[in-house]
């Protein structure tokens, strides 16, 4: 795109404009970021691309009420977190969930040894699962902080709680998934 | 600082968000706390291995996918804006269904508006061939339900509940103690006073109430009588009851026929009232110029050829103006009836004025004429204003039938 330069701010001013083209900047921009949250929240490829594409749809349709209060990536990722955990109940709910596994961590992992790599992928595995059986606040805010690495400040605001909130919580989450984790430890340590 | 506090710390401090003074405090614990120290491994493993996991690439042309929809979205939004954004009016959602609902109501209202409007309607051929049916209350009630959608909104008191029917049945008794006719069925679709003060308001002329005192006395049948019969009863008289002589009914009669034929210039107002007169309104059969009740031959003697010959009687004088041809039709349907079911028919016929006397002649081939009242039912300005009379004739069964009959004054 011409204008990869110019801010979220401005290109958000221009969408508002009806320049539906600066959409597709703040698309590119950002893709990556909601994919991968939506995807380490719905632990499905598939189901989120799907809802990640919904995500920015919905953020098109409403961006005349975005006012630039926040930034517009923690505004974007409310909005992803609201729809992954709309998915995430409909999923529950058709049990349909399953743990993903579609290779894509192993390329991206890059090791070499294949068995190796098949405990890696096994460990990703029980991370995912882990990751998915957290309660889903506990999710989001470690998907945010320990994934995405979002400052505390900016978690709060997505999250709509103050900062001593978010410490708390991200305690209480680290915990819970500590002990989801806790038998792999020896083998993740044998792996890395 | 103890393990506690130390626990309560250990994701900040993880995270190196902790103050350089506090953080050193927890280092300088953990150094020293084997447990404290396990729980910080666990907790940095924890978050090595969620930090660890490999960032997925969206899917090949996602983002072409997203503007595409994007585009199809844009599309749809420059219809509405280009309805709305010229006018740089914003119109919340909240408003605009304010606004729908108003409108709406609106309608709505107008339609019933206009729905009670149509309640009033002219039937003039109906009323008379039915009204051997509506004698029976259940029936009244149950067509009264079904063709006038909202009756708690009609001033018609024909619809008044049965405990006001109740409340009528005494007045009705008292008044059959004193000059009940036996047999007599009660008028059936004569409306109140209520109901004439509201088609008053339709017609140019008043409506007057008939009050005779033959109307007011029920028949001891009372639960043959119909709810329009009995609020007349309860409903005070407009008019001192009328004597019941022949010879008057007769000066009257005559009277009417010598009424002036230029007052049938009126036949605007005339013919509109007329047709009010002619029909029901909302089921209700307005109030008759004569009461006539007929005692039929004996079936024996009675054939049919003497309906054949008061039809063609009156066809070979005036019946366009005297009897009309379905009126013909419909009093030979009466008296059918009457003679076969046995019971008391009512029916209601319109003749010019001038031909009331041949007709009666004509009604008395067919059986004797038992009671007719010694005044018109009606002398207001409605009935004067017109030249056609609206008679009601009630046809009783040949003695055979086993019809208790009218008595005679």
């Amino acid at each position: 795109m011409h204008a990869e330069g110019i801010g979220d701010a401005e290109c958000v001013r221009r969408v508002q404009q009806g320049d539906t083209d600066s959409f597709e900047i703040l698309v590119r921009r950002h893709q990556r970021a909601i994919f991968n949250l939506v995807y380490r929240l719905l632990g499905d490829y598939d189901e989120a691309a799907e809802v990640a594409q919904e995500v920015f749809l919905s953020a098109y349709k409403s961006i005349g009420q975005f006012r630039g209060g926040a930034n517009f990536s923690t505004w974007l990722y409310r909005i992803g977190l609201n729809h992954a955990s709309t998915r995430r109940k409909s999923l529950n709910n058709a049990q349909q969930r399953h743990v993903p596994f579609d290779g894509t961590e192993v390329i991206a992992d890059g090791a070499v040894d294949p068995a190796r790599s098949f405990e890696h992928k096994e460990i990703q595995q029980r991370v995912q699962q882990a990751l998915n059986s957290l309660d889903p606040d506990d999710a989001r805010i470690i998907v945010l902080r320990d994934l995405q690495d979002v400052p505390y400040e900016n978690v709060g605001e997505v999250l709509d709680i103050p900062v001593g909130t978010v410490k708390s919580r991200l305690h209480r989450a680290r915990q819970a998934l500590k002990a989801n984790l806790a038998p792999y430890f020896r083998s993740s340590r044998k792996a890395s | 600082m103890n393990c506690q506090e130390v626990q309560k710390y250990l994701s900040e401090f993880l995270d190196g968000n902790l103050e350089v003074e506090r953080s050193q405090r927890v280092s300088d614990h953990l150094a020293a706390c084997a447990p404290c120290s396990e729980e910080m491994a666990s907790l940095a493993e924890c978050q090595r291995l969620v930090s660890g996991l490999p960032k997925v690439e969206p899917p090949v042309g996602f983002s072409n996918r997203v503007m595409a929809h994007v585009r199809e979205a844009a599309r749809k939004q420059s219809l509405w804006g280009r309805l709305f954004l010229p006018l740089r009016i914003k119109i919340p959602v909240q408003a605009t269904a304010v606004v729908l609902i108003a409108v709406l109501a609106a309608f709505i209202y107008q339609k019933e508006l206009r729905q009670r409007e149509s309640v009033i309607t002219v039937e003039p051929e109906k009323s008379p061939g039915r009204e051997d049916k509506r004698d029976e209350l259940t029936a009244e009630q149950a067509r009264a339900g079904e063709s006038i959608p909202d009756v708690t909104n009609l001033p018609i008191k024909e619809f008044k509940d049965s405990a006001q029917l109740q409340e009528a049945q005494p007045l009705a008794k008292s008044g059959n103690q004193n000059k009940g006719i036996p047999g007599r069925q009660p008028t059936p679709t004569t409306p109140s006073e209520d109901q004439v003060g509201s088609l008053a308001t339709l017609a140019p002329a008043p409506l007057q109430e008939k009050s005779s005192a033959t109307n007011e006395a029920a028949s001891p049948s009372l639960e043959q009588s119909s709810p329009a019969a009995e609020t007349r009863a309860e409903a005070p008289p407009l008019q001192p009851p009328r004597p019941e002589k022949d010879n008057v009914s007769k000066d009257v009669a005559l009277e009417r026929e010598s009424l002036s034929y230029a007052e049938t210039r009126e036949k605007s107002v005339a013919s509109s009232l007329d047709a009010l007169r002619s029909g029901a309104v909302a089921g209700v059969a307005l109030p008759s110029d004569h009461d006539l009740a007929i005692r039929l031959k004996d079936p024996a003697r009675d054939d049919k050829a003497t309906a054949d010959r008061l039809e063609t009687d009156f066809a070979q004088s005036e019946r366009p103006s005297s009897l009309p041809e379905n009126e013909s039709k419909n009093l030979d349907r009466a008296r059918q009836q009457a003679i076969q079911t046995g019971q008391v028919q009512t029916i209601w016929i319109t003749i010019a004025r001038n031909q009331y006397e041949l007709f009666k002649k004509g009604l008395a081939e067919l059986g004797s004429i038992e009671m007719e009242p010694s005044t018109p039912a009606k002398t207001d300005a409605l009935s004067k204003s017109s030249d056609q009379l609206r008679i009601k004739i009630m046809i009783f069964p040949p003695p055979a039938s086993g019809s208790p009959g009218p008595s005679h004054p």
